[in-house]
C-alpha cells in the first residue's frame, strides 16, 4: 500500500512538473502582457508557480493546464498590485479585466509567434542582431550598452526602438501571410 | 489608431519595461489600450519584448540551457542563488523553478528512497552546483580540451588551454571573460580564476564586486569593473577598461596594491613592483568578433603570421607595426586649408560597428583640394609586400575626366611618388562611377584595372606587389570585392608595371603630387588598412574576405528604414540601403 501511494506521487510530481515546463514561458508572457515589467514578472511568476504546486490537487487531467494556470495568474497579479509599494504604476483592476481574457487567446499562440520572430531576426542586419543581443541575450543594460559603443544612452534606446518596432511589423507581416496562405 | 498613437503606445511600453514609466505612462497606455486596435497592437509589442527578455539566446543562435538540467539541479541552484535575487532574471527565474522543483523533489526523495542508487548516476551527480560558468561563444576557437565549444560548462578545477582563436564565458551572475589564445585558464571557484598566460577580458556583471584574477606575478581584484589583463612569461599588465581594479604582487605581503582606473593600465613583473604603463585596453578582445564582420577581418588579419602594418582608426589614428610594436602617428591632410570641422573626418565603418576615416574630395579643383590621411614617418617597403583596404567610394564630387582619387600612395621625394592603388573616373565618366588602376613611375601610362566601383559601396581591395628591381618593374595582383552587394571576390589586375614603390610617407585616401606634395584625396571612407609582408596567397586572400561578408544575411535584407546620417548620435547603425534593406523608421516624439 505504501509504495503505492508513493508511485502515485511521484506520478503527480512528475506530471506537475511536466505540464509547468510545458507552460513555463506561455506563463511568462501572459503575466508580462498583464504586468509589463520583466523584473516583476519574474516574481509573479515564482509566486504563481507555488500557488500551482499547491493547488494542483484541484487541478482536472480534463482541463487546459495553460488556461487553469492563467486563472491563478491573474489573480496573483492582483495580489501583487494590492501588495505593491508601486501599485499607482500598474495597470488598473478595470484595465486587466478588459485585456486578460483576450491576452490568453493570443499567448496561446506564441509558438507560431516565436518561429515568426526567430525567422524576423534572422533578416536583421547583422549589426541590428548584434545589438538586440547585447541587450537581451547579454544582458546587458541600455547605459552599458551605450558606454560600450561610445553613444548616448537616448540613442542606444531609440536604435533599440526602432530594431524592434521593425521586427514587430515584420512578425506582424508573416502571421498575416501565414494566415491568408492558411 | 495614428501612427503617432502607434509609435506612442509602443515607447510607453518600452518605458514600463525598462522601469522608466510614470503613473502619468501608466494611466496614458491604458488610454490608448481601450481600443481593439490598441489592444492588439500593445499585446503584439508586449509579446515580442516578452520573447526577447524570456530568451533571446535561443533566437539569436545561441543555445538556451536544457530545462531538464534546469530542472534536475535546481535545487543546488537555488540555494546558491537565494541570496543573489533581485540581481538577475535568470537568478529569479531559476527560484521560481527552484521553489517547484524543491517541492518535487521531496516527493521524488520520500516516493523513490527506495532506489536511492538512482540518484548516483552520472547524469544527476553531475549538478550545477559546481558549474561555474557557461561557454557562451567562441571564434575560430581550438581548445586542447577536446568538445570544448558553446553551452560547455566550466567547473571549479578546471583548466581551459586555448590554443587559437577566442571564446566567453559567463557565469551565473552575468560576468563574462573573453580569453584570447594562445592562453591557459585555470577555474579555481566562483569569482576565481587563475591565468597562466594568454589575455583576458573580464566584464563584471552589474552589482558584482570581487572577482579575482591570480597570475605568476600578480592579484588583479575588480572593484566593479571590467578590464584587461595580459600575462607573459616576463610580466602580467592590466589595463581598467571601465570602474576601478585593485594590481598588487601576488604575494600580499609582497608588496604595494594600486588602485587603478578607467583609462590607466600597470605591469607588475617577476619583481612585484607595480610600474604604471600606456593603456592599451582598446587592443584587447572584450567582445567576440561575429563573422561576416569588421571585426571578425581583423582578428584574422591581425593574426596573420606575416602582418606588418595596421591601421583601424577605432581609438586613434596609429599605424601599428606588428614587427617591433612601434605605434606612428597617421595625421589628417587637409589641402587647401579646407574642412576645419574635425567631427568630419571619422565616418561609420562597413556594417555600422566600426569606424572609418573620411577622405573628402572638394568639387573644384578636385585633385588638390580635400582631406585626406598620411603616416608621420617614412615606410620602407620590402620587395615583396601585400596590402588590403576596405572603403568606401562615395563618387566623384562632379565629371572630371582628369580626376585622381588615391586610396594608397607613398613619395619618396619630389622626383618619386606612386599609386600602389587610386580610383580614376570610368570609361563612362559618371560621377557615381570609379575605376581601379596603378601608377608608380608619374611619366608612364596607368595600369588599368577590371575593378569598378560604385558610388556609396563598401569595397574589400588586396594588392599584392613584386618588385623586380633588375627590370625596374613590379608585378602587381589586384583583387576587389563588392561588399555592399555582396559580391564575389574577384582578381581584376595581374601583370607588370613599370617601377618600383618608392619608399617614404604613406598616403591613406590621398597621394602626392611632386610639386603640391598632398593631393589627389579619394571621395570616400576607409575604414581598415593592413600591410603584409610577403605575397599572399589567393587562398589566404579569399579567406580574409569570408570573415567580412556573412551569409547570414542576403540581399533584400529584412527592411530597416531610413536611418540617420552618419556622424549622427547614432550613426554606428547605419544600415546598407543599396541591397534593398529599408532604413528604421524615424520615431515619432512621445
Amino acid at each position: 500500500m505504501q509504495s503505492g501511494t508513493e508511485g502515485q506521487n511521484e506520478s503527480r510530481n512528475e506530471i506537475f512538473v511536466r505540464l509547468l515546463a510545458g507552460i513555463q514561458r506561455k506563463l511568462f508572457l501572459y503575466v508580462m502582457v498583464l504586468v509589463p515589467d520583466p523584473q516583476e514578472v519574474e516574481e509573479i511568476v515564482q509566486d504563481v508557480s507555488v500557488v500551482l504546486w499547491r493547488r494542483f490537487e484541484d487541478f482536472r487531467p480534463e482541463e487546459d493546464f495553460f488556461r487553469w494556470a492563467c486563472g491563478i495568474a491573474r489573480n496573483e497579479v492582483l495580489k501583487h498590485r494590492e501588495r505593491s509599494a508601486r501599485a499607482a504604476r500598474l495597470f488598473s483592476p478595470e484595465f486587466l479585466e478588459h485585456i486578460a481574457n483576450h491576452a490568453v487567446h493570443v499567448v496561446e499562440t506564441v509558438d507560431e509567434r516565436r518561429e515568426a520572430l526567430r525567422q524576423c531576426l534572422q533578416e536583421l542586419q547583422p549589426h541590428h542582431r548584434d545589438l538586440l543581443n547585447q541587450r537581451y541575450f547579454q544582458q546587458m543594460s541600455t547605459e552599458q550598452i551605450a558606454q560600450l559603443r561610445g553613444k548616448s544612452v537616448e540613442a542606444v534606446r531609440r536604435m533599440l526602438h526602432r530594431i524592434r518596432m521593425a521586427v514587430l511589423k515584420c512578425i506582424q507581416h508573416k502571421l498575416r501571410t501565414a494566415e491568408e496562405t492558411a | 489608431m495614428t501612427p503617432e498613437e502607434h509609435s506612442a503606445l509602443c515607447q510607453l511600453v518600452d518605458a514600463l519595461v525598462e522601469g522608466r514609466g510614470s503613473e502619468e505612462d501608466v494611466r496614458r497606455l491604458e488610454e490608448l489600450v481601450r481600443t481593439p486596435e490598441g489592444r492588439e497592437l500593445y499585446i503584439d509589442y508586449v509579446l515580442l519584448l516578452g520573447e526577447l527578455h524570456w530568451g533571446a539566446g535561443g533566437l539569436l543562435e545561441v543555445p538556451d540551457s536544457p530545462i531538464r538540467e534546469n530542472l534536475s539541479g535546481i535545487r543546488a541552484e537555488v540555494t546558491r542563488k537565494q541570496s543573489f535575487a533581485g540581481q538577475n532574471k535568470i537568478t529569479r527565474r531559476l527560484v521560481a523553478w527552484g521553489l517547484v522543483g524543491m517541492a518535487a523533489a521531496v516527493g521524488f526523495c520520500l516516493a523513490l528512497l527506495w532506489r536511492w542508487h538512482a540518484f548516483l548516476t552520472p547524469e544527476i551527480t553531475r549538478l550545477p552546483e559546481s558549474r561555474i560558468a557557461t561557454c557562451v561563444d567562441v571564434f575560430e576557437a581550438s581548445f586542447e580540451t577536446p568538445h570544448l565549444t558553446v553551452g560547455s560548462p566550466l567547473q571549479s578545477g578546471d583548466i581551459v588551454r586555448l590554443h587559437s582563436g577566442l571564446a566567453a564565458w559567463r557565469d551565473q551572475h552575468g560576468t563574462t571573460w573573453t580569453l584570447e589564445a594562445p592562453a591557459v585558464l585555470r577555474v579555481d571557484d566562483a569569482q576565481n580564476v587563475t591565468l597562466t598566460s594568454g589575455k583576458m577580458v573580464v566584464q563584471l556583471a552589474p552589482g558584482c564586486r570581487g572577482f579575482l584574477v591570480k597570475t605568476p606575478h600578480a592579484r588583479v581584484m575588480d572593484r566593479g569593473t571590467s578590464f584587461a589583463v595580459e600575462v607573459t612569461s616576463e610580466a602580467t599588465r592590466v589595463h581598467v577598461l571601465t570602474g576601478k581594479v585593485a594590481l598588487g604582487p601576488l604575494q600580499p605581503d609582497g608588496g604595494d596594491v594600486q588602485e587603478l582606473g578607467k583609462g590607466q593600465a600597470a605591469m607588475v613583473g617577476s619583481a612585484g613592483r607595480v610600474v604604471t604603463i600606456p593603456w592599451g585596453g582598446h587592443r584587447f578582445w572584450a567582445h567576440i568578433p561575429k563573422k561576416g564582420s569588421v571585426a571578425a577581418w581583423r582578428y584574422v588579419a591581425l593574426h596573420d603570421p606575416h602582418i606588418w602594418l595596421s591601421a583601424d582608426f577605432e581609438q586613434e589614428a596609429a599605424l601599428y607595426n606588428h614587427r617591433d610594436g612601434h605605434v606612428g602617428t597617421v595625421f589628417p591632410v587637409r589641402m587647401r586649408g579646407t574642412f576645419s570641422d574635425l567631427s568630419a573626418q571619422w565616418a561609420t565603418g562597413y556594417g555600422g560597428q566600426s569606424r572609418a576615416v573620411r577622405v573628402i574630395r572638394a568639387n573644384r579643383d578636385g585633385n588638390a583640394n580635400g582631406l585626406g590621411w598620411q603616416s608621420e614617418e617614412p615606410l620602407t617597403f620590402p620587395n615583396r609586400f601585400t596590402a588590403e583596404i576596405i572603403f568606401r567610394f562615395d563618387g566623384w564630387p562632379e565629371e572630371s575626366p582628369e580626376a585622381v582619387g588615391s586610396l594608397l600612395a607613398t613619395r619618396q621625394d619630389a622626383h618619386r611618388c606612386g599609386f600602389l592603388l587610386a580610383a580614376v573616373p570610368s570609361e563612362t565618366g559618371a560621377p557615381s562611377e570609379a575605376a581601379l588602376a596603378h601608377l608608380l613611375v608619374a611619366d608612364q601610362n596607368w595600369a588599368q584595372t577590371r575593378g569598378r566601383l560604385s558610388a556609396g559601396h563598401w569595397y574589400f581591395a588586396v594588392v599584392t606587389i613584386q618588385t623586380d628591381e633588375q627590370r625596374n618593374s613590379t608585378h602587381v595582383c589586384t583583387y576587389l570585392q563588392n561588399l555592399t552587394a555582396y559580391g564575389e571576390l574577384e582578381k581584376v589586375f595581374d601583370g607588370w608595371v613599370a617601377g618600383t614603390v618608392p619608399s617614404g610617407t604613406l598616403g591613406i585616401g590621398k597621394g602626392f603630387d611632386a610639386r603640391l606634395a598632398h593631393a589627389y584625396p579619394f571621395p570616400g571612407a576607409i575604414d581598415e588598412v593592413c600591410f603584409y609582408n610577403g605575397i599572399m596567397e589567393e587562398e589566404t586572400i579569399r579567406r580574409h574576405a569570408d570573415f567580412l561578408v556573412t551569409q547570414a544575411t542576403p540581399a533584400g535584407a529584412m527592411p530597416l528604414p531610413n536611418e540617420a546620417a552618419e556622424g549622427s548620435d547614432i550613426g554606428d547603425i547605419l544600415i546598407r540601403t543599396d541591397n534593398g534593406a529599408i532604413p528604421l523608421e524615424k520615431p515619432s516624439s512621445k
